[in-house]
């Protein structure tokens, strides 16, 4: 009888002592990183400027309309900017999300996108009156 | 008894060793990319000023053949034998950041040829120097 009982504890033993040693490593966390591009120019009336970018993994693409100042008097210009994420396409950029903002510090614009190359458009939607300097700050995969 | 327990126990230890490598070997099979043909041409007519450089964006939907051509050249003081630069690379930033290039003149023949994966893709003209006046020119891109 003692000895059935230790065959079925040895059966037992290799029952658990065979399990897959896979499942016991500990999980690896992946740790995405992103850039950061202060895209900066001169915008005539009228006119649109884009910048691409290499989007390196999927994730998520931020950007907002940083300043905007008066070519000429080099003060802050309180003017409405489009800014827009696209793909390049012919000699411009075809934007697929576009939002009409003043300068500010906070995201204005966000789109999830896959790896590839996009861009970020920035244009007078008709509210400027002479040339600017805009910067936009936008962050990628 | 005792001894018929070490028996189970050896049968045991046995038994617990790695089955992966008992599997028979696999058959080693190999993938065959497509190259597709080109389907699409584009038509990049632009100008080029002295000492500069413009570009041009395309996007290829399936892995296969682009075929750019510096089809014409002319101007007021630009001669159609004019040879510029002529690349095919990827926009980045404010430009296109060629990977392949070609001094040439314009002709009928196909001057860059490459095959490429889907993604998007671009096409820069610009002055290698020979420019004194602004040059207008016509470009084709024919891609998947």
């Amino acid at each position: 009888m003692t000895a059935r009982m230790l065959l079925f504890a040895a059966l037992a033993a290799f029952c658990v002592g065979c399990g897959d040693d896979d499942a016991a490593t500990a999980p690896t966390d992946t740790e995405q990183v992103f850039t950061s591009v202060t895209y900066t120019g001169t915008l005539e009336v009228g006119a649109a400027r884009f910048y691409s970018f290499t989007n390196n993994a999927s994730g998520s693409v931020t950007a907002f309309l940083a300043s905007v100042t008066s070519v000429d008097s080099k003060q802050p210009v309180a003017v409405p900017l489009e800014i827009g994420i696209g793909i390049p396409a012919g000699t411009g950029c075809a934007a697929t999300t576009t939002q009409l903002v003043t300068p500010g510090l906070v995201t204005q614009l966000s789109a999830s996108l896959a790896a590839g190359v996009y861009c970020v458009r920035v244009a007078d939607a008709g509210e400027i009156k002479a040339p600017i300097t805009f910067a936009v700050r936008f962050v990628h995969p | 008894m005792t001894g018929g327990l070490l028996l189970v126990a050896a049968l045991l230890v046995s038994g617990c060793d790695d089955s992966s490598s008992a599997t028979s070997p696999s058959d080693t099979s190999t993938t065959t990319t497509t190259v597709a043909s080109p389907t699409t041409t584009e038509l990049f007519a632009g100008r080029v000023p002295v000492g500069g450089a413009t570009f041009y964006s395309f996007s290829v939907i399936e892995n296969g053949t682009v075929n750019v051509t510096l089809a014409d050249v002319g101007g007021s003081n630009v001669p159609s034998t004019v040879w510029l630069g002529l690349g095919i690379g990827t926009p980045a930033g404010e430009d296109c950041t060629a990977a392949t290039t070609i001094n040439t003149a314009a002709g009928s023949a196909v001057h860059l040829t490459g095959t490429y994966a889907p993604g998007v893709y671009c096409v820069r003209v610009w002055d290698i120097g020979n420019l004194v006046a602004v040059a207008a020119f016509n470009v084709t891109i024919a891609h998947p």
